[in-house]
């Protein structure tokens, strides 16, 4: 049994707003990135999956359980951050935590302690003067408080700086090695092809297309760029008959995809060569997606 | 159902708005009970109420001051009239009697004539038994008076010498009784009796159901007897009033008069008119002083003064003593005589004139001019002023200031407006700022059922509205026991039942301020909607106030009555709970049926709706 369920989920808001048709199942113990951009639906699957908002139809389950139907039970399982962070009408941070320390019926605070000594999270601090950052952290700390099995994060690293950014995503790569199952929503290709298992990428209210990180990553053929000194070089390389995606002549470059194990065929070629530079042009996310949106779009 | 972390969470995030606004209501209150029950507040209105009840009750005086004088005057003259023809009739009747009387005693036997001492007492036995029967009261008395005289007789035998004795009878003759003088005694006291029928009589007229023995005849037979005073038998009436007892009452005249043959000249005369006037009116103050400083008749009058919140020390102080009412009634009676006697004598000139086409008119003219001239003496302040005038200054003297400051005013308008501002700001704070911000997404994510959430924001709601409504019962109280009020209706339940209705319609408004609160998702359409609601229904009750008949009628605008349909703090009855009637029972039972819906619309409304969180 998959840990999320989400089948046929439609969420219409009119005006072609919301989310249609959207199937998506997360196992036990993975980690999904699941990107699109603003206004595109995560959020929107996240609230159904949380049960704060009635399916126009269809369905999510988590571990086998109707979201809508039983939202406080799943509750229990789930650690929530939700996008926009606000906090209840309290004092300090360690008030806050405390507040929802007893919400959770939890005994100790240690493993709350634990984390804010690892986020370097000052809680005694007023939740109104609190920058963004400690907001976030703050956030992350509520919801893992209470070691929940599942954690969805709602584009949960918006507005932190890079250093910031690292320290968080640590934490909830922590958090996934320990087991946990992740559903974490970005804008960020970067952000989530770093830690994701599998991404899933929503559009206008549509999943386009769900990829597993493995296959980004471990492709069978590669890109390589390369520039030659001179016009005379460029060209005996060009009559070699490697399978070029783009050609610059102005340049001299050349991009070429290369079949890994032919990597070597390639090198002995330009041996006799006068090679400014060569590179890999790392197959990214985002230029997997384009590619797919490209094809959509055609 | 109920979640302990989050209701201290609702509590620490508006405990502090809580606690300001419950001290600021208190003091609030705490001055309007105050300074409104220092007597500051009512010293105009009672002033002003006592200047009317006053009037009032002067003019009861004044018009009983004259109804017991045209009694008492109407008797005597009655009294007079009848004498008279008594007395004619018994004139007649017992010198007739006296003629049979006089025969009898000249046919006693002498002894001379018999031949024994056996026959001559036995011939005595029968002429004493032959004294001329009597039937009427004249005859009796002239019998009885006959007999004492006979008895008086000098005995022959008790003289030494002839001379001595014959001066004793001719002095013993001399008062043989004379039918003038017995009649005027028998006509008197037939002349008493007949005025007693009169009076019963007079009374049936007024009241078909007066009898003998009504308090209403016994009071008037009593007004007439005091003046007429027949016999002395009602001198400790006087006495017991440090009153001089008044000479007998004169009936002299009258016989004199009836030998001289104008005795009906003389009866209509300006002379016997100012002496019975002189006497009434001497009897009627007296009677009419003494009759309202009897313990009973005092708490006659508190009872019917009770409503305009009278008490008897105010009474006291207005001072109605024994001769300040004799006084009145007095000057009263004077100015009465002086009117009558004007129209009187216009009304005669006029007969003479030959205006009056019957005697019918002339007497109608009479009764009427007499009528006027008691209702201008007695009329009221309030009966003296246009109708609509009078009916408002009723009201402004009937009208219960402090119960209308405190109940109407405080607990009514200007006291829900702390609690309603505290209400809608708590309500809209308890889900939809929640919701509208976010941090309802932390309550939530906490396997804290939506039902839990509504169940616990419902109860701090209520319990922290019901706090306050704690706090401003027993801050009036305090007040209440601290300040003396002397005309207020206001007491202990009274003022429970105030605070209770107050906080009914702060759960009402706060009912549909947590349905807004549910329905919306933004801050600013909840608190605009519900708020605004509660926001009108306030000022709509502050508008209709002026068109309730709490506000005296001439400062009220009746067309704002309509606002008071309009809102529904009005089935906040504060006029029947100060009259302590049971339509605010109901009205009591609307509001907190009203707020209880709308309290279990919103959970279901938050139940069911999408949560943007």
């Amino acid at each position: 049994m998959d840990t999320i369920e989400i089948k046929n989920l439609t969420k219409d808001y009119g005006n072609k707003r919301g989310i249609f048709d959207i199937n998506l199942t997360i196992k036990k113990g993975e980690m999904l990135g699941f990107v699109g951009t603003n206004g595109s639906g995560k959020t929107t699957t996240i609230r159904s999956l949380m049960g704060f908002i009635k399916p126009t139809s269809g369905h999510c389950f988590i571990n086998g359980k109707e979201c809508w139907k039983n939202a406080s039970e799943n509750a229990k399982n789930i650690g929530y951050v939700p996008g926009e962070i606000a906090f209840p009408d309290l004092k300090t941070g360690n008030e806050f935590l405390k507040n929802q320390a007893e919400f959770l019926h939890l005994k100790s605070g240690d493993y709350a302690n634990e984390m804010t000594k690892k986020l370097q999270l000052d809680t005694s601090a007023n939740l109104k003067r609190m920058s963004k950052g400690m907001k976030q952290k703050t956030a992350l700390v509520a919801a893992l408080m209470g070691n929940p099995d599942i954690i969805l994060l709602d584009e949960p690293t918006t507005g932190l700086d890079p250093l910031m950014r690292v320290a968080f995503m640590n934490l909830i790569e922590e958090e996934h090695h320990k087991g946990k199952t992740i559903l974490m929503s970005s804008h960020m290709f970067e952000e989530v092809q770093e830690s994701c298992d599998r991404v899933a990428l929503i559009s206008d209210g549509h999943i386009i297309d769900i990829v597993s990180m493995n296959d980004i990553k471990n492709r069978p053929c590669k890109d390589y760029k390369i520039e030659f000194l001179n016009k005379e070089d460029f060209k005996k390389f060009m009559e070699l008959g490697f399978n070029a995606a783009r050609v610059q002549k102005k340049y001299n470059q050349v991009t070429v995809n290369i079949k890994n194990d032919e990597i070597n065929v390639l090198f002995k070629e330009l041996k006799g060569l006068k090679v400014k530079f060569i590179s890999e042009i790392p197959y990214t996310l985002k230029r997997h997606f384009d590619e797919v949106l490209k094809v959509e779009n055609n | 159902m109920f979640s302990k972390a989050l209701f201290k969470q609702s509590c620490k995030a508006n405990g502090l708005m809580w606690l300001i606004i419950t001290i600021m209501e208190c003091f609030m209150l705490a001055c309007v009970m105050c300074i409104s029950g220092s007597g500051n507040i009512g010293s105009t209105k009672n002033t002003f109420e006592n200047t009317i009840i006053t009037g009032e009750i002067d003019s009861a005086i004044e018009k009983r001051s004259i109804t017991y004088y045209a009694y008492a005057t109407d008797g005597l003259k009655t009294f007079d009239e009848d004498f008279k023809n008594y007395y004619i009739q018994d004139v007649t009747d017992s010198t007739i009697y006296s003629a049979k009387v006089d025969a009898w005693l000249g046919a006693k036997p002498v002894l001379t004539d018999y031949s024994d001492q056996e026959t001559y007492l036995a011939a005595i036995s029968t002429w004493q038994n032959s004294f001329p029967t009597y039937e009427k009261e004249s005859e009796k008395i002239y019998a009885y008076y006959y007999n004492e005289w006979l008895k008086a007789a000098p005995d022959s035998t008790k003289f030494t010498d002839q001379q001595t004795y014959l001066a004793a009878v001719n002095a013993w003759m001399a008062q043989k009784p004379q039918p003038s003088s017995t009649s005027a005694t028998s006509a008197y006291s037939s002349a008493v009796t007949s005025l007693e029928t009169h009076i019963e009589e007079e009374m049936l007229k007024v009241d078909s159901t007066y009898t003998k023995d009504s308090d209403e005849v016994k009071e008037v037979k009593g007004d007439v007897f005091y003046a007429l005073n027949p016999m002395h038998n009602f001198d400790s009436f006087f006495t017991d009033n440090n009153e001089e007892i008044p000479a007998d009452y004169d009936v002299t005249n009258i016989v004199l008069h009836i030998s001289s043959n104008d005795v009906d000249t003389y009866l209509s005369s300006d002379e016997r008119y100012n002496y019975i006037s002189d006497r009434c009116s001497n009897s009627s103050s007296i009677f009419i002083a003494q009759n309202l400083t009897t313990e009973s008749s005092i708490n006659a009058i508190m009872d019917s003064l009770s409503e305009y919140g009278i008490t008897r020390d105010l009474y006291d102080s207005f001072g109605y003593t024994y001769s300040n009412l004799k006084h009145t009634a007095n000057l009263t009676i004077a100015s009465y005589q002086a009117q009558y006697d004007y129209e009187l004598t216009n009304i005669n000139k006029n007969y003479a004139d030959g205006k009056y086409a019957t005697v019918d008119e002339y007497k109608e003219a009479i009764s009427k001019a007499n009528d006027e001239i008691i209702t201008n003496l007695s009329s009221s302040l309030i009966a003296s002023l246009p109708e609509e005038i009078s009916n408002a200054l009723e009201e402004v003297g009937k009208l219960d200031l402090y119960s209308l400051v405190v109940g109407t005013i405080f607990y009514k308008m200007a006291g829900l407006l702390l609690p309603i501002i505290y209400m809608i700001m708590v309500s809209n704070n308890l889900i939809a700022g929640q919701v509208d911000s976010g941090s309802m997404a932390y309550v939530l994510s906490t396997s804290t059922k939506r039902k839990t959430v509504t169940f616990t924001q419902a109860s701090y709601s209520i319990l922290s509205l019901l706090g306050m409504f704690i706090c401003t019962t027993i801050t009036s109280c305090i007040c209440l026991a601290n300040v003396h009020l002397t005309s207020s209706s206001l007491d202990y339940p009274r003022l429970l039942l105030m605070n209770l209705g107050a906080f009914l319609v702060l759960f009402a408004l706060s009912g549909l301020n947590f349905l807004t609160s549910c329905t919306f998702d933004r801050s600013k359409r909840s608190m605009s909607i519900g708020g605004g609601l509660s926001m009108f229904a306030l000022v709509a009750t502050m508008l209709g106030l002026f068109g309730t008949d709490v506000i005296p009628q001439v400062i009220r605008l009746t067309a704002l009555d309509y606002f008071n349909y309009a809102s529904i703090i009005t089935l906040f009855d504060v006029s029947s709970i100060v009259d302590m009637s049971t339509t605010f029972i109901w009205k009591f039972a609307i509001l907190f049926a009203f707020g209880l819906v709308c309290y279990i619309a919103g959970s279901i409304i938050f139940k069911k709706k999408d949560l943007p969180l």
